[in-house]
């Protein structure tokens, strides 16, 4: 037998990767799910990267995240197009380097993310800095702007497209003021490349939030703090969103958006989790009349919903859909949970173990408002994650807030 | 040299006095694993080749005799515990190996699902491969998933995987370029042109009791799992081990049937670049495709065709147009990227994409697994580290041995007429 022992690393690295998995431990279950008023205070300047440190890591990402867009459909159109060209302007700047760069966006973010060998890491951290400060060139905007445009024509007005229109605007509090879901015309998207180019992307939407999961060194002791205390804050004061909103359609397909409040001082990681377990749920309830579903968790801390079906299966999705977050928080949901659990941690820590997932990770929690602590506390969460207790507590307390549903009745 | 280690073909210092400790004391305790699972004892500790801090590099590599070869990164760095096995493609029948797959992926299903495991079965650089990733909590599960890959392919059930492998022939055949891809295999894995059959039952069995014998399987763990656990749950999986009786079961080609194309003509080309584990030849591959992506070939289609996988790099270009000499152009065209001429336009591109593929790759635990069993060499003399160095390092001139292995391999099969 041949034999190659297997060397160890260094014990001040270990030493200290596990002492950051210790406090990471802590600090996990307290992510806040929404902004934090008060708390302690930031920790580096805006525009400096939190540095994630990992024990393992082959390969070092950066992440460049924007908060996502808030505003009126024609605001997400300008988002959508500008990040388009910004995307397409640092591959540009990058195009000889060993660098890998994807876009993603939620309704918490944006997310530009740089894949890379840990030794160009301030390259490519730079590059993507001098990107977002420098007007976009025009040819890219145009560029982007013409493909937004034959998006628009093909699937302006598509069922599917009204829908996502109607229930961004109850999302964004304006459901009931007319005109909250109108499209913008074709036509109009000649003005967004003008808009686009007047600035750079760091004037327009603000500094961005910036991730780098680097090598064990990168990360000062000093950035070790206690975590701060859970603070809970309500949403921003918004006109009440009526519970159900109907609106006809004769497609074939109904589709139903359903937002859930969680209870107060559910955490970031509970929320994400319960979220998790009931996609678990549904998928394994899916039916032929299920034709697909997708949730997310808002950037007001929302659980949100998303159901397309067949006509002929009127209603019976969103009971179905009620009934599963009633048994997630049920006593005797226990085997139930125990079931749904394992697949979850395999979820959570396969998006967590590379460090562009990582890196994203943080970038949103840091979009959220955690301090640099919680939000690098997130990205090893997978060690130390909500008990079932927990979490049938937190799907015990969430209550239907909005129902729009667009189909027939 | 890697850090912490002493140059290859010297032993290990006896001045480096822990890392020698941790020699004996993991020689000793393989004897003793070696005893109980009834191989033979006489550990020789290998030198050092492997860095410390180097994750593209595996901490250690050992070799069983009459078992496999475990080639294990052990670190608390990461959340999930992932498994490859990968298993030589013996004999060269890539549809028998669709089948074993799928019959594997179909058995352990089940168990990765109730884990929530990442499951995913193919050939890749002419080895069949599997891989699990699962939470670090659930190794022992994640085992008996491994276990269940790679046992046994069973009759019953053998059904639907020879239905899929048939009806994929069949689709395949339908179109010039999928008449293409089966030319490739037939004449590079079959020795003749035409499509290789669709095997039975017992060829698939043949098929597993070769490549699956367990002294021929590498099996790779990314995880931050103890040596004895490695032991005791993968060392015995797969078939006995030992060469097989007889020679392999092996028909030749059968001749396709031609697909009409009434609206347009083809014109096809395939070729080798050389070994697929060479960044040189990933870089020419990946300066093939920025230049057809780039170049305006006019009146005609042109696509790039994988061909094998057979770790030759073998590729196929087809070129449609409504008329023959418009195809015809079209693939002269193609084919005029790999001059030296051509090369020179994009070689440089094609250099960035190969190495960032490579990076994006080894970013997930499972393009590490794959990285590392592709780049894993008996003598420890490359790894995932050497690659991506010689990527960094590479030169245009570097690349001519790659055109030469284009102009001797080049063939012009017909296929659509």
């Amino acid at each position: 037998m041949s034999w190659r022992p297997p060397p160890r690393r260094s014990r001040h690295s270990r030493g200290f990767v596990h002492g950051l998995l210790a406090v990471a431990a802590t600090a996990s279950a307290i992510v806040p799910l929404q902004a934090q008023e008060n708390g302690s205070g930031p920790i580096r300047s805006r525009d400096s990267p939190l540095i994630i440190t990992r024990g393992w890591l082959p390969v070092a990402s950066v992440t460049m995240a924007f908060p996502a867009s808030e505003g009126t459909h024609r605001d997400a159109l300008l988002v959508q197009a500008g990040d388009a060209a910004l995307l397409e302007a640092i591959r540009e700047t990058m195009a000889d380097q060993p660098v890998r760069l994807t876009y993603d966006s939620d309704a918490t973010g944006r997310y530009f993310v740089a894949t890379a060998a840990p030794e160009v890491v301030e390259s490519v951290l730079g590059a993507m800095r001098r990107a977002a400060r420098t007007t976009l060139p025009t040819r890219l905007v145009e560029d982007a702007v013409s493909a937004l445009r034959s998006d628009l024509v093909f699937r302006g007005e598509l069922p599917r497209s009204r829908f996502d229109r109607v229930m961004d605007a109850h999302l964004r509090g304006e459901g009931g003021a007319p005109g909250g879901g109108a499209a913008v015309a074709p036509a109009d998207s000649a003005g967004l490349a003008a808009e686009i180019t007047t600035g750079t992307p760091a004037a327009r939407w603000g500094a961005p939030t910036w991730v780098v999961v680097g090598s064990e060194e990168a990360l000062a002791a000093d950035e070790l703090r206690s975590p701060p205390l859970l603070v809970a804050v309500d949403a921003p004061a918004r006109p009440p969103e009526p519970l159900l909103t109907q609106l006809p359609s004769d497609a074939v397909t109904r589709w139903v958006g359903s937002v859930f409040r969680f209870p107060p001082r559910t955490t970031l990681l509970e929320a994400f989790f319960v979220r998790l377990l009931l996609e678990e749920s549904l998928e394994r309830r899916r039916d032929p009349d299920l034709f697909e579903f997708d949730t997310e968790i808002d950037a007001l801390g929302r659980l949100v919903v998303r159901l397309s079906t067949s006509a002929d299966a009127s209603g019976s999705w969103e009971i179905r859909l009620d009934e599963t977050i009633r048994r997630l928080g049920s006593e005797d949901g226990g085997v139930r949970l125990d079931q749904l659990l394992p697949p979850v941690h395999s979820h959570w820590s396969r998006q967590l173990a590379p460090a562009p997932g990582a890196g994203r990770a943080a970038a949103e929690a840091l979009l959220r408002g955690a301090t640099d602590l919680q939000a690098a506390a997130l990205t090893h969460s997978a060690a130390n994650p909500p008990t079932a207790e927990r979490l049938r507590a937190v799907a015990r307390g969430m209550t239907l807030a909005i129902r729009v549903v667009y189909g027939s009745s | 040299m890697p850090r912490g280690g002493s140059p290859a073909g010297h032993p290990a210092s006896l001045g480096d006095q822990p890392k020698f400790r941790r020699v004996l004391s993991a020689a000793a305790c393989l004897s003793c694993i070696a005893g109980l699972i009834g191989a033979e004892p006489g550990l020789e500790p290998e030198p050092f080749r492997a860095s410390p801090d180097d994750p593209l590099v595996p901490d250690s590599v050992l070799t069983i005799p009459s078992g496999p070869t475990l080639i294990l990164e052990r670190t608390a760095g990461i959340p999930v515990v992932g498994i490859r096995v990968s298993a030589p493609l013996d004999p060269p029948w890539p549809g028998a190996a669709r089948i074993l797959v799928e019959q594997a992926l179909d058995r352990a299903r089940g168990r990765a699902e109730a884990i929530g495991a990442e499951l995913w079965g193919g050939v890749q650089d002419g080895r069949i491969a599997f891989h699990a990733i699962a939470d670090a909590r659930y190794a022992d599960e994640l085992a008996w998933v491994v276990r269940l890959l790679t046992a046994e392919p069973e009759a019953i059930g053998a059904g639907g995987a020879t239905a899929r492998e048939r009806a994929r022939l069949d689709r395949f055949a339908e179109t010039p370029r999928g008449r293409l891809v089966l030319e490739m295999e037939g004449r590079v894995l079959g020795g003749g042109g035409g499509a290789l059959p669709v095997p039975g039952v017992d060829e698939v069995r043949d098929m597993w009791r070769r490549s699956h014998a367990r002294d021929r399987l590498r099996i790779l763990v990314l995880g931050d799992l103890p040596l004895h656990w490695v032991f005791a749950d993968l060392s015995r999986i797969g078939a006995p081990p030992g060469p097989q009786a007889g020679a392999p079961i092996m028909p030749p080609p059968q001749p396709l049937p031609f697909p009409e194309s009434p609206l347009y003509t083809w014109s096809a080309a395939a070729f080798s670049l050389g070994p697929a584990r060479d960044p040189a030849v990933l870089t020419v591959v990946a300066a093939l495709r920025v230049g057809l992506l780039r170049s305006e070939i006019p009146n005609a289609a042109v696509n790039l065709v994988e061909g094998p996988d057979d770790r030759s790099a073998w590729l196929g270009v087809t070129a449609r147009a409504p008329r023959s000499r418009d195809a015809d152009g079209a693939l002269a065209s193609a084919l005029a990227l790999m001059t030296a001429e051509g090369l020179d336009a994009w070689w440089m591109q094609g250099a960035a994409t190969a190495r960032s593929d490579f990076i994006a790759a080894a970013s997930t635990p499972a393009g590490w697994l794959a990285l590392s069993d592709r780049y894993h060499a008996p003598d420890g003399g490359t790894n995932a580290r050497t690659a991506l160095d010689r990527f960094t390092t590479l030169r245009r001139q570097d690349l001519a041995p790659v055109l030469e292995q284009f102009q001797a391999t080049l063939f012009r099969p017909g296929i659509d007429r």
